[in-house]
């Protein structure tokens, strides 16, 4: 497996967290517990951007991988 | 008109009077009147069974009685909620007992209460060394309420400086399988959640005894059929063991990759993933 497709596994489990996260912020009753979910979604979502960024740079060194 | 049929009709008058009055008038528990009180309450009803059968007794005199009886009473629960000072002169006021961790004995003589009732009352409090008491007040109305020493009072976060996440008070969406409209509705859910949150879980609606929703949103159930097991609501830990995974993968991308942008990406990554653990510590645990 080449560095690009493990970098997109993790991607895809970040994404599945952040989803949560949001999911967690809507359903949640309380003020505090919904901001704190709701920022950590926010979070979560800087992480995927920086992620999407080096996936294209691995693809760039790694033409060969490209779409795995 | 037969004596025996004015007996049911005044009985039935009294008997919706007095309701009436107790109703609306009287809004605490009889345990928590004082002796006064009690006596007041209980005056009116002996008035009201004396005069529901003494015929002897015009009816008008009964309700007259009645009448001052109940007025005394509204006023004197007016009077007591006015003014602190004959509250004070109503109820008395609580008696320590025990101060600074050391028995009051002068008190104790005034309030009758002997070493054995003071221990008894404080095992009652669940406590059996009275070194452990810091304070403790005889209350007016007889309870006995104790301040622990700081060292020995039950432990609770704030003692153990830890961030606990907010509670609140979970709601019941189905009771002896019958959806709850009410409650799904001031948490903003509706029964297409329900059901579909119930399907996850292989239940239907019918077996559920009952359904609790928390503060996250989570469905806690308990069926009818205790033979079954339900399986309890993971998304929390799901979610920890994700962020745990993912953390650990960036560790692991770091140590592998030569380039120094990419491992220099992947450590703030990393480190990004530690404060969202960090931050939802108190919610994952």
């Amino acid at each position: 497996m080449s560095v690009a497709s493990q970098v997109k596994g993790t991607l895809y489990s970040l994404k599945g967290i952040e989803a949560t996260l949001s999911k967690l912020a809507l359903q949640s009753s309380d003020n505090g517990s919904e901001k704190v979910y709701h920022q950590a979604s926010l979070k979560a979502r800087t992480i995927i951007s920086e992620i999407e960024k080096q996936i294209m740079f691995l693809e760039h060194e790694e033409p060969q991988y490209k779409g795995n | 008109m037969p004596g025996w049929l004015e007996v049911v009709i005044r009985s039935v008058s009294i008997i919706i009077i007095l309701f009436a009055f107790f109703k609306g008038f009287i809004r605490k528990p009889i345990g928590e009147c004082s002796s006064f009180e009690f006596g007041l309450v209980a005056g009116m009803t002996i008035i009201g069974a004396i005069g529901a059968f003494n015929l002897q007794i015009p009816i008008a005199f009964v309700l007259t009685a009645l009448v001052v009886w109940g007025l005394f009473t509204i006023g004197l629960s007016i009077l007591v909620e006015k003014s602190a000072s004959f509250r004070t002169f109503m109820y008395g006021r609580g008696v320590p007992l025990i101060k600074d961790g050391k028995i009051l004995e002068d008190n104790m003589t005034k309030q009758h209460v002997t070493s054995d009732e003071l221990l008894r009352r404080l095992r009652s409090k669940d406590v059996f060394q009275t070194a452990d008491v810091e304070f403790a007040v005889l209350e007016s109305n007889g309870e006995l309420n104790v301040l622990l020493k700081s060292d020995k009072q039950p432990l609770n976060p704030s003692a153990l400086q830890m961030k606990v996440a907010p509670t609140k008070e979970p709601e019941t969406v189905i009771k002896d399988g019958e959806i709850m409209d009410e409650p799904l509705a001031t948490r903003g859910l509706n029964r297409i959640w329900l059901e579909t949150e119930l399907a996850k879980i292989d239940a239907s609606v019918e077996n559920v005894f009952l359904a609790q929703v928390d503060n996250d949103g989570q469905l806690t159930v308990d069926l009818f059929d205790d033979q079954l097991t339900v399986p309890e609501p993971v998304e929390l830990a799901l979610l920890a063991a994700g962020l745990k995974k993912v953390q650990a993968d960036f560790s692991l991308y770091a140590l592998d990759t030569d380039n120094q942008r990419s491992k220099e990406r992947y450590e703030w990554c990393e480190k990004e993933v530690t404060e969202l653990i960090n931050l939802l510590k108190p919610y994952t645990s």
